[in-house]
């Protein structure tokens, strides 16, 4: 341990390696349920220093976890299994905007928001938007493939990267993709997007950027129940209009959220439907009088429409907001990702409801009507006993309604150890072998963030006791 | 371990006769260059498929997948060739879901079986090969190639959501699903499309689809330089017009694809759009004030129909009698477009149309056109393309022996060759067809 700690010292300076236990602390969480401490912080500056710390971290053993903003949901970035917890947030700098090839090049460590800050001045703006856009790293959102309200239109994280520089489990720097939209060989780009920093560490990302609207119209639609919102996100799709975004809030987001930002949602109101309309002034001027006639048709009994920056604002405050204000109707929640196909989501909203009441816990739901990504948000309080272990089984049971109903365990968090062990409710065998393949393609062994996607069979027991309270005695927050 | 070639060809064709799958079809039809198999299968399901890589995989047989053979003469010859699979025999659209925008296809469907389908809907997947009522989905993504609908869709593996493949081992598996946002488990699919059919058999894909727009129009725009045409449809893509597709043909393409030419030096910039009407009516005026303000010869627009038309030929430049003589595709960035036409067009008499906001370039040559020696040729344009970052494949060559279609192997490619030995230890599936002999 010395001796690599020396080492690792002797790479990235003294301040930036960290092992006290007070030091660590604040890394084993990310917005997951789940907790882990490393062993060794390594916060490397650039990519010689990544290849650097990967480096002697194979030399001794040691694994290492990528991190970018730990705003992730699914456990990704918790070192399950200790070792270098390696936080990119340092690589923090735009290296170019490229008005004339459309593209930046960024590090991982740059916030997803600031890439279109930069690019707006050029008329650019980078698409992928999750809802933590304001906190979170592209290189986070390259590990995870992220999403995003505005991904219905224009497609996921992989659908706008179009290459990065990683480094591999030898410490060799590896360019995939590049900023060429066709290149040749296998598409090593496209399957380490998405991988979950499992197989090698982004050190640079090139990403498209798309030019700006010439206006965008945000629409609120407030309706009695859920069933008839689904119906109306049905009938939008199927009048051959795909809107930038089409989020959904149900009766109990609506309950936390008003009284947080007093948008005036009636008190009855069952759910919201916000409905996002870009592109020339034209189309969006029909479509956007299209959306509301729909939305009235489906028995909407208001519809609100704002095409001002600040107004628009204000109608996806409530959206933007929702989860913090889930937070007033119970201490903790536990968000899932299921996915379902887009004309399934009322009957997956209606298997939710029975589990809730099942399991006797309030489950809110916010999420992407458009393509079906579903996010229920199981309410709990960690101090009850038997809450947790509840929630999780909820959550259990939704994802395997979401299966059932034709969809897929994560939309857009990533499995990484919240969904590992319900893997082989979507994949055989044969399926989750043909993925672990890739680890030894790539050479990366137990060298990137092991213990993640593939089912474990471990419990919760063995991974608290790699928390620091655990190491520290609780006596040490006195 | 590799190349291998002692396949005991009276076993192999009887268990295969046994499975039901042996073709009796003259087996010519299957050759590649001067390679001809031992035995061609023709299975018709995924089980099939299973069966006969499988049994191949036993008997250290090699396969050649086939779809419509529109694009055999891209990949360097198949080192070892002993089985012809012939994937059209899975030709079914398993499952249009309209409402959900999704839509399930076996490998050997043509794309325009497919097209029809989604048509009834008022839908399409926005893959435009180059004849496409023989090219299939399967051959569409195991090359994985863009087309001029690229500029608004991306790639063809930009539009996959899940997928269905068998391993050389007859393995199946499947990756993605059925849901059009899906991050459960490695993206395998990308790992097989474009691979060339040299890591896995694509069996069935599930595409994203798309509207068919309401309107659409195409600007047809003449001006005297390949810059002036660049640069108009930059404005034009700056201005953020819904444009489905931004194409720069030279004159030689623009008589190809049956139009006439005038002089010298001219290029055609064409720009379709599509939309709403009144989105497309202004999209289509204000871009042919975009090409006079650059300043243009001459500028007219087509409606729907007559650009459908048009479309459908610059898809199929070089394809109009088979395959082409030859065909270079040259891979760069968007702002070196100009540059990759000139290097070509300079010394040859090629047929040119730039894809200009992706920066990939198509060249092709008939036969009279054809450059006298072809290898000589090859290097000059890789060398000068090489020093701007670009690269060039060789789309069809199949005149032309001693041509690597590839080029210089790309970054990462320890890691490809890792790949190869991992998903196909035996080495039986396409191999040597790919890049650096994968």
């Amino acid at each position: 341990m010395e001796s690599l700690l020396g080492e690792l010292r002797q790479a990235l300076g003294r301040r930036y390696v960290m092992e006290r236990p007070e030091e660590l602390l604040v890394y084993e969480y990310d917005g997951s349920v789940e907790r882990a401490a490393p062993q060794i912080v390594a916060v490397p500056a650039n990519t010689e220093q990544v290849s650097s710390v990967v480096r002697i971290a194979r030399k001794y053993g040691v694994s290492v976890v990528p991190r970018g903003a730990g705003t992730g949901l699914s456990g990704g970035a918790i070192p399950v299994r200790g070792g270098i917890l390696m936080p990119l947030t340092r690589m923090n700098h735009i290296l170019k905007i490229d008005p004339v090839e459309r593209i930046a090049i960024v590090e991982p460590g740059v916030v997803n928001i600031d890439i279109s800050k930069a690019a707006e001045p050029y008329g650019l703006r980078y698409v992928p938007d999750p809802s933590s856009q304001k906190a979170c790293t592209i290189g986070g959102n390259v590990a995870e493939n992220a999403g995003g309200p505005h991904c219905l239109a224009y497609g996921v994280t992989t659908n706008h990267v179009l290459g990065m520089e990683t480094v591999l489990a030898d410490g060799s720097v590896v360019w995939v993709g590049g900023r060429q939209h066709e290149s040749t060989g296998y598409d090593l780009r496209g399957v380490l997007i998405g991988s979950e920093g499992t197989l090698a560490v982004t050190t640079k990302v090139v990403v498209r950027l798309q030019p700006l609207p010439e206006m965008v119209t945000t629409m609120l639609a407030i309706f009695a129940d859920e069933d008839d919102a689904s119906a109306a996100v049905s009938a939008i799709i199927g009048n051959g209009i795909v809107p930038a975004a089409i989020e959904m809030m149900d009766k109990l987001t609506i309950q936390a959220v008003e009284p947080a930002i007093h948008a005036g949602y009636p008190a009855d109101a069952g759910a919201v439907l916000l409905v996002e309309v870009e592109g020339l002034r034209e189309s969006v001027v029909e479509e956007a009088a299209e959306v509301q006639e729909i939305c009235r048709a489906s028995g909407a009994s208001e519809v609100r429409v704002a095409d001002d920056p600040a107004e628009r604002e204000r109608l996806w405050a409530g959206r933007k907001t929702a989860l913090g204000a889930l937070g007033r109707l119970a201490p903790s929640y536990y968000l899932l990702d299921g996915v379902v196909p887009r004309s399934r989501v009322m009957d997956a909203l209606r298997r939710i409801r029975e589990i809730s009441l099942e399991y006797g816990l309030p489950i809110a739901n916010v999420f992407h009507a458009g393509d079906g990504n579903l996010h229920p948000c199981i309410l709990f309080d960690e101090r009850i006993e038997d809450e947790l272990r509840r929630s999780k089984e909820a959550g259990g049971a939704i994802l395997r309604a979401c299966i059932e109903l034709g969809g897929a365990l994560s939309g857009e968090h990533g499995v990484g150890l919240e969904k590992q062990e319900y893997m082989d409710l979507c994949f055989a065998e044969a399926d989750l072998d043909a993925m672990a393949r890739l680890n030894p393609g790539f050479g990366s062994g137990e060298t990137f963030n092991p213990g993640k996607i593939f089912p474990s069979g471990a419990s919760c027991v063995e991974l608290l006791q790699h928390s620091a309270i655990s190491r520290l005695g609780l006596d040490a927050f006195v | 371990m590799k190349g291998e070639t002692r396949v005991d060809a009276a076993r192999l064709r009887d268990e295969l006769a046994d499975a039901g799958l042996l073709l009796d079809t003259d087996l010519s039809t299957y050759a590649i260059g001067d390679a001809q198999p031992l035995v061609g299968v023709r299975p018709e399901n995924i089980e099939g498929v299973a069966i006969v890589l499988a049994t191949a995989s036993r008997h250290g047989a090699s396969v050649v997948p086939w779809g419509g053979a529109t694009r055999m003469g891209l990949g360097n010859l198949p080192s070892s060739y002993h089985l012809a699979l012939d994937m059209r025999g899975l030709s079914d659209v398993v499952e249009h879901r309209p409402a959900d925008l999704t839509v399930t296809v076996e490998a050997g469907c043509t794309v325009q079986a497919l097209q029809d389908v989604l048509r009834q809907s008022g839908q399409y997947v926005p893959l435009d090969p180059p004849m496409p009522a023989l090219a299939t989905v399967g051959g569409v993504l195991a090359t994985g190639l863009g087309g001029p609908l690229s500029t608004a869709f991306g790639l063809p593996r930009d539009l996959v959501i899940g997928m269905r493949a068998v391993l050389a081992n007859g393995s199946v598996v499947k990756n993605g699903g059925i849901v059009v946002k899906n991050v459960t488990g490695y993206a395998m699919d990308r790992l097989y499309i474009g691979a060339m059919g040299t890591l896995a058999v694509i069996a069935e894909a599930t595409f994203k689809v798309t509207p068919i727009p309401r309107a659409a129009a195409t600007v047809v725009a003449t001006f005297l330089s390949l810059n002036a045409a660049v640069i108009a449809c930059n404005k034009v893509v700056a201005q953020g017009f819904p444009l489905l597709a931004a194409e720069v043909l030279n004159g030689a393409a623009w008589s190809r694809v049956g139009q006439s030419v005038n002089g010298n030096g001219e290029h055609i910039l064409l720009l379709r759009v599509g939309g709403r009407p009144s989105a497309v009516a202004r999209s289509i005026d204000a871009c042919a004030a975009t090409c006079r303000e650059v300043g243009v010869a001459t500028v007219e627009s087509l409606d729907d129909v007559a650009s459908a038309t048009l479309w459908g030929n610059v898809t199929n430049l070089g394809w109009e009698s088979g395959s082409p003589e030859l065909s270079l595709r040259l891979l760069g960035t968007p702002s070196q477009g100009a540059e990759l036409a000139a290097l070509v067009e300079n010394e040859s008499e090629a047929a040119v149309s730039l894809s200009v906001t992706r920066g990939v370039l198509k060249a092709s040559w008939v036969s009279e056109t054809v450059p006298a020696n072809v290898s000589a040729y090859v290097a000059r344009v890789r060398e000068s393309s090489g020093a701007l970052g670009a690269t060039v494949v060789v789309e069809s060559r199949s005149a032309h022996e001693g041509v690597d279609a590839w080029g210089p192997t790309p970054d990462g490619f320890a890691v490809m060759r890792q790949l190869k030995n991992e998903y196909d230890p035996q080495g039986i599936l396409n191999p040597g067809r790919y890049v650096g002999g994968l």
